[in-house]
C-alpha cells in the first residue's frame, strides 16, 4: 500500500511495498550508494567517481582518438588512412597535426574524408599549415558535433590539399566524439 | 515505520534498501552532496533524458603510436596529443631483419620546448634474425627520475621520440605510447 497521505507524501516521497518514489529533486548530503538499479528521469551531475559495477544505459559522451601518417606534405596524393573500429561510431570533432619537418616556404592544408567525401565543401574544415612551419609545429581544426558522422567500418583518410614545399612527414591525430 | 518502508538508519547514514527510483533532478546540496561524492552503484545506471558526458576526462584511455622507427637512421617524431594526459607506458615491437647484428640504439622521450634530456629512454636491443622482439617501458616507476617531464602532457601539446640511430642493421621498430587521461 503505497503512501499517498501524510508527512512523507507531502515531502514528494511515495512508498509501496517495493518502491522509494522521489516525486522532487533529491539531494544527498554524503554518497549515494544503491545496492539494485538506479533510474533517472532526468540530468545527474557527479564531480567526484561514479562507479557502476554494473550495465550503463543511455546515450554516454565520451572520446577517443584516431591516428594516421602522410607521408610526404608535398604531395597531394600521399595518404593517409584509418578505419573507424567497432562501436567506435560518432562525428569527427576534432582534427590535429604536427609536422615532421620543415615544411619550407609554402604551407599547406590537410583534407579530410569520410569514405571518400570530402567533408569540407569549402575547406572549412581543413587544417592550415601556415608558410615556414617547423617541425613540431601544431595545427587543428574543429568541427561541430554531429556534423560529420562514423560508423564502424567507414574509412577516414586525410591528405594534403593544398601542398606544402617540403616532402616532411605529418603526424594526423582525429577525435571522434560519441554522444 | 521508516524501517518498515524501507528506510534504516546508521550513525552517518540512510539506508534505502530498496529501489530507488528518481522522478526529478539529482541535485547538489549547498555543502556534502551527491555533487561532491562519490556515488556507486552495483546494478546499472540508466540515463533516459541527456548525456553521460565526463565533463573532467572526456577521453578513455588512449595510445599514439609512431611505426617504422630505423636502428640505423637517427630522427626525431613528434607526437601531438588530443587530450590532457599521462603516458604510463611505452611499447615496442622490434622486427630485425639478417644476422649477426650486435647493435641496438637509444629511443629518448623528450619536451621538445624543454630541450633533450637524457630523462626517460628505452634500450632497444639488436635484431634477432627473423625473430620479432617485444618489449616496454613503464614511465614513473623506473629509475629515469626526469621521466615526468615527458610523461605529463596536455591537450595539444607535442612530445618527442629520439631515435639515436645508432643501431646496426636493418631493423624496425614500432613503438606504442600507452596514455590514460587519469592515473
Amino acid at each position: 500500500m503505497a503512501t499517498t497521505e501524510g508527512e512523507l507524501a507531502r515531502a514528494g516521497i511515495v512508498i509501496d511495498d517495493t518502491t522509494v518514489t522521489f516525486t522532487r529533486a533529491l539531494e544527498v548530503s554524503e554518497d549515494l550508494i544503491v545496492q539494485g538499479s538506479l533510474s533517472v528521469g532526468n540530468d545527474v551531475a557527479i564531480t567526484g567517481d561514479l562507479k557502476v559495477l554494473g550495465v550503463i544505459t543511455g546515450t554516454v559522451q565520451s572520446k577517443y582518438c584516431l591516428q594516421m601518417k602522410i607521408e610526404d606534405v608535398s604531395s597531394a596524393v600521399s595518404l593517409g588512412s584509418c578505419v573507424v573500429p567497432s562501436f567506435g561510431g560518432g562525428s569527427i570533432t576534432k582534427i590535429w597535426t604536427v609536422l615532421q619537418g620543415d615544411i619550407g616556404a609554402s604551407g599547406g592544408s590537410i583534407a579530410t574524408h569520410i569514405n571518400g567525401a570530402d567533408i569540407s565543401a569549402a575547406n572549412e574544415h581543413d587544417v592550415v599549415i601556415a608558410n615556414s612551419a617547423v617541425a613540431g609545429d601544431v595545427d587543428s581544426a574543429t568541427v561541430a558535433s554531429g556534423t560529420h558522422t562514423v560508423a564502424a567500418g567507414d574509412c577516414i583518410m586525410v591528405h594534403p590539399s593544398d601542398t606544402g614545399t617540403n616532402a616532411v612527414a605529418l603526424q594526423v591525430v582525429v577525435e571522434i566524439t560519441q554522444a | 515505520m521508516l524501517a518498515r518502508q524501507g528506510f534504516r538508519t546508521k550513525r552517518d547514514r540512510v539506508v534505502l534498501n530498496k529501489n530507488v527510483y528518481v522522478e526529478a533532478d539529482v541535485t547538489p546540496a549547498i555543502a556534502k552532496s551527491l555533487v561532491a561524492h562519490d556515488v556507486t552503484i552495483n546494478g546499472g545506471l540508466e540515463v533516459t533524458v541527456g548525456t553521460i558526458q565526463q565533463v573532467i576526462t572526456p577521453f578513455k584511455d588512449f595510445a599514439l603510436t609512431v611505426q617504422d622507427i630505423e636502428l640505423d637512421v637517427p630522427k626525431i617524431f613528434y607526437l601531438v596529443f588530443p587530450a590532457t594526459c599521462f603516458i604510463v607506458a611505452a611499447r615496442y615491437s622490434i622486427t630485425g631483419e639478417g644476422a649477426g647484428h650486435t647493435t641496438g640504439c637509444i629511443l629518448t622521450f623528450s619536451d621538445p620546448f624543454v630541450g633533450i634530456p637524457a630523462w626517460g629512454h628505452i634500450d632497444i636491443p639488436a635484431p634477432a634474425d627473423t625473430v620479432q622482439l617485444t618489449g616496454s617501458y613503464v614511465f614513473g616507476t623506473s629509475y629515469h627520475a626526469g621521466d615526468i617531464w615527458f610523461r605529463q602532457v596536455m591537450v595539444s601539446q607535442v612530445r618527442t621520440v629520439i631515435c639515436n640511430g645508432l643501431g646496426a642493421g636493418d631493423g624496425h621498430v614500432d613503438l606504442t605510447l600507452e596514455c590514460q587521461t587519469t592515473l
